[in-house]
């Protein structure tokens, strides 16, 4: 069983809280080492050995960052075990998109200064975001699919390395093609690894409760920005200064980043984050309001949006 | 009973699928959507097109580039801005992974230079994979597009910039052409 108890509602509110303004990314882990590494204003290269990267894949010759890469080699068993335990038997696509929020929204629940488990999950997780993300807004019905249909973990290296999924701005990413493969094995519920779920995540608050929150924050931020986009492309800015939305809308934070790769997004395809008939209540509701109500502008839409996450934030997810 | 969906979707299929944004068509149940207007495609498009394609005249997406150009060791660094004349915002292609959005090739007297392909910029996240990034650019507002680096000579005083620029709706890459003095090494 994962979660010693429920989170309490200032946890909620601090994981609703973390999520809407990307805190994760400015905590720091026990080594002292922001979790948003090079992307957190509080990366020192200082204190970060970079090297060329070794693998005989496109990464080769770009620097990556090896620091990063032993925190999460000394706790890999631990974050094979816990994705493991959260994906289950036979995950679908929407699953795998669900434990990497998860994940990503832990450390936000967690102790401070963060565990080096956590933050190595976090991490390995936010790529993982991004990836599974552009996966389900590919397509209407990828969610209910599982992810093991897709291909192995061979046809999900390859799509990683021919789409250049592992690098970034400054860095490419640091796991080796073995690791890669090993965690999309555990993701896709192919084998159990030695060990179960790891220490740091098992003694948090909540558990899979944090994955529900975490997902209907995300679709509530899909469905804010989807919407804010399209009222501001049609003229309807007015109330966009200052607002989450204005932010998001020229760094969108990286699990959003898919969404916003196409202009001009139907708002309907926030509901491909979620099985067929399984969105949450209030992603649906704040969708439906929007269709409803076309007129509205951007500061009507970010008044609704900052609605719906203070009820979550308060009174938990609602059941479907 | 739920429905699964039987299609048969691979990594390849919906890679594929994710590099070609999907139709404005998409209506699920009761939500009806506003604009049905065909996407283009921005990873095509922010290649350097044929030199023999007919570009689509800057009037038609009503951008006006602003450069500027720096000496530094072994060539030079240009950097991109553009602004949006029209009346009404426009979704503009500003990134293609960790790449600019726009193609752009520099000239010195009529000689191709080499781009040096490099990226100084950072983003929030240290990985950005291969997503397009479209900014929503008011009207008449600047939008910051990004640097580019090309090896040149010591002595090159002027160079030709050539930009092909990718905005949502537009029939084809606008192509601006400009011709920028190379002013001072970078940091002196």
């Amino acid at each position: 069983m994962i979660g010693v108890r429920p989170l309490a509602a200032a946890e909620r509110a601090a994981l609703v809280d973390g999520l809407v303004d990307g805190a994760a990314a400015e905590l720091v882990d026990v080594d002292g080492r922001p979790l948003g590494e090079v992307s957190s204003a509080a990366y020192d290269p200082a204190t970060t050995e970079i090297a060329a990267c070794p693998y005989a894949d496109r990464r080769r010759g770009e620097p990556m960052n090896l620091t990063a890469l032993a925190q999460l080699s000394g706790c890999w068993r631990a974050l094979l075990g816990t994705v493991a335990a959260l994906a289950g038997p036979s995950p679908t696509v929407h699953r795998a998109w669900w434990v990497a929020t998860t994940c990503i929204a832990a450390p936000l629940v967690g102790p401070r200064p963060v565990p080096v488990e956590l933050a190595a999950l976090y991490k390995t997780a936010l790529g993982l975001s991004q990836a599974t993300a552009a996966l389900l807004l590919a397509d209407d019905g990828v969610a209910d699919v599982p992810l093991v249909a897709l291909g192995d973990e061979d046809a999900f290296f390859a799509f990683l390395d021919d789409g250049e999924w592992l690098f970034g701005q400054v860095q490419v990413c640091a796991g080796s093609g073995p690791q890669i493969r090993q965690m999309y094995a555990a993701l896709a519920g192919l084998g159990a690894p030695v060990g179960g779920v790891g220490p740091a995540f098992a003694a948090l608050p909540g558990g899979p409760e944090i994955g529900a929150v975490g997902v209907e924050v995300v679709g509530l931020q899909a469905a804010y920005l989807t919407a804010t986009r399209r009222a501001v492309r049609a003229g309807r800015a007015e109330g966009l200064d200052g607002s989450p939305a204005e932010r998001w809308l020229q760094t969108p934070p990286p699990w959003l980043r898919a969404l916003v790769a196409v202009p001009n997004r139907p708002i309907a395809h926030v509901l491909r984050l979620f099985p067929a008939g399984g969105a949450p209540p209030r992603v649906a509701r704040f969708l439906t309001d929007v269709a409803e109500r076309p007129e509205r502008d951007a500061g009507d839409l970010g008044r609704a949006f900052a609605e719906a996450v203070a009820a979550l934030a308060v009174r938990g997810p609602e059941r479907a | 009973m739920i429905h699964v969906d039987r299609r048969k979707f691979t990594f390849g299929s919906l890679f594929a699928a994710f590099a070609v944004p999907a139709a404005a068509s998409d209506t699920v149940g009761r939500i009806a959507e506003l604009d049905e207007a065909p996407q283009p495609t921005p990873q095509a498009q922010a290649q350097a097109p044929s030199p023999y394609a007919d570009p689509a005249p800057a009037a038609a997406a009503a951008l006006t580039p602003r450069w500027t150009v720096e000496r530094e060791k072994g060539g030079i660094k240009a950097t991109l801005a553009l602004r949006n004349d029209s009346d009404e915002a426009i979704d503009l292609l500003v990134a293609v992974g960790r790449r600019p959005g726009p193609a752009v090739s520099a000239f010195v007297d009529g000689a191709s230079l080499e781009a040096i392909a490099t990226v100084d910029r950072r983003d929030m996240m240290s990985r950005v994979g291969p997503m397009p990034r479209f900014a929503l650019v008011a009207a008449r507002a600047w939008q910051d597009v990004g640097t580019y680096r090309f090896a040149a000579a010591a002595d090159a005083r002027e160079v030709e910039l050539r930009a092909w620029v990718t905005v949502e709706d537009a029939p084809a890459p606008v192509e601006l052409v400009s011709f920028v003095t190379v002013g001072a090494k970078a940091g002196a």
